[in-house]
């Protein structure tokens, strides 16, 4: 996905999102995280800017003003939801998440994966690859693999637990993949 | 360097063994002395805390030594695969695989047949994972990435001839008992009589009525697991299983991890 600074803004994901029939599932995977949340809706500024608010029972709030884990878990759903099929790459989804939404992330991860889409993340949170565990069907588990990468005197070297190791690896024996 | 010694097994039970047998081998768990002991955070030389129901320490000479329940025998083989395929980026200075022999000691007195298949087990597995680039030493360890990974297997049984109470199956349960009835006869005789004078109901035939035995009636105060760990504070019984684990292969390397 693009860096912040030429991140496609919003509105426009939100716009992509409602058109290719996706926005109850991003509901969906919000509501879990963010109590009363009825909608998300763009509203316009007095100066005619469109803005993204998150819509409850007695008014909305932009989502500029909610905290960075909700903007990231909403981010990370609208971008991926846009998209059917090619690579994405993201870079340490977990940044700034409560390890509740994490699981959220998890399921809209392996949705994008489901449609077709294949996604290359970097990650140093354990949480976020036992929600995807948990999230994940054995068909799922199919489609992971894990790379440990480590610098050594100059070589990257790796090593590869395929999706079915990383679950023995995580859930039998606890091995910290980091 | 970062790097670690590890040792697989089964479950509990043989993580008190080892725990015991590696402390009397002079290891220690690495804690800050400037932390009270309840706050007994053990951390890896990768920095990460060792959870998950693993131990870890510090050998003689300051090498870290992680030590791994599995969860019963079925899982040591996904766990074996699991930390060889992480040894490019974790280095791995030796692989410690522990199994029962699991055979009956008045057929197979001196367990060949359990050792020759656990070892040839291992072996199958390594030469998968490597792709046939296994080599042995003397001492029968296997030797992967020119030596630079040693993997051993400890079997458990033990040489003692069937006796007062000595479980039928070679396992970690008869090695100890056998250890304790060498130290304290009478505590055998007194297992077996009570085993045997048992009211009729429901009898497993488990090596381990023989163990707990010996623990509810010399060792209850602590506990099961503590049973198999305190054995080695106990100097005739750890001169007993010394001298067992000397002959089953075992001591040598238990004192190879502890240097």
């Amino acid at each position: 996905m693009r860096g912040r600074e030429r991140a496609t803004p919003l509105p426009s994901l939100y716009t992509s999102t409602v058109t290719q029939g996706r926005r109850e599932h991003v509901l969906e995977l919000l509501r879990d995280i963010i109590p009363g949340l009825r909608s998300i809706e763009i509203l316009v500024t007095p100066r005619n800017e469109p803005v993204l608010h998150l819509v409850f029972q007695h008014g909305s709030v932009p989502v500029a003003l909610a905290g960075d884990g909700i903007r990231t878990m909403l981010r990370l759903s609208l971008e991926l939801a846009t998209r059917s099929q090619g690579l994405v790459l993201i870079e340490e989804p977990e940044v700034h998440q409560h390890p509740r939404a994490l699981h959220q992330s998890a399921k809209a991860l392996l949705a994008s994966v489901r449609r077709g889409l294949q996604v290359v993340l970097s990650t140093h949170s354990l949480e976020l690859i036992d929600a995807l565990l948990l999230e994940a069907t054995q068909e799922d588990l199919q489609r992971f693999s894990v790379y440990r990468l480590k610098l050594n005197e100059g070589e990257l070297v790796s090593s590869r637990l395929s999706g079915d190791g990383l679950a023995f690896a995580r859930t039998q024996i606890e091995e910290d993949l980091r | 360097m970062r790097r670690e010694s590890v040792i697989l097994c089964e479950g509990f039970h043989d993580r008190a063994f080892w725990d015991g047998l590696l402390r009397h081998l002079g290891c220690v768990v690495p804690q800050d002395p400037n932390k009270p002991a309840s706050q007994k955070i053990i951390m890896d030389p990768w920095g990460s805390r060792v959870t998950g129901g693993r131990f870890g320490y510090h050998s003689n000479t300051r090498e870290f030594v992680r030590l791994i329940p599995c969860g019963g025998e079925t899982f040591l083989a996904d766990a074996m695969r699991t930390r060889l395929a992480e040894r490019t980026t974790k280095t791995l200075r030796r692989l410690v695989v522990t199994y029962d022999a699991d055979t009956d000691p008045r057929t197979d007195p001196s367990a060949p047949q359990g050792i020759a298949s656990r070892h040839s087990a291992v072996l199958n597995l390594l030469n998968q994972i490597t792709r046939g680039g296994v080599t042995t030493n003397t001492d029968g360890d296997f030797l992967l990435d020119g030596g630079n990974t040693v993997v051993s297997v400890a079997v458990w049984w033990a040489p003692d001839a069937p006796g007062p109470g000595l479980p039928a199956k070679h396992t970690l349960e008869r090695l100890a008992c056998s250890a304790l009835a060498a130290a304290f006869p009478g505590r055998a005789q007194a297992v077996e009589q009570w085993l045997q004078s048992r009211p009729a109901g429901p009898r497993s035939g488990d090596p381990k009525e023989y163990a707990w035995s010996n623990m509810a009636g010399w060792y209850a105060s602590q506990g099961c697991e503590a049973f198999y760990s305190e054995l080695w504070n106990e100097p005739q019984v750890a001169t007993e299983l010394q001298s067992r684990l000397t002959t089953i292969g075992a001591w040598r390397i238990a004192q190879e991890l502890a240097v």
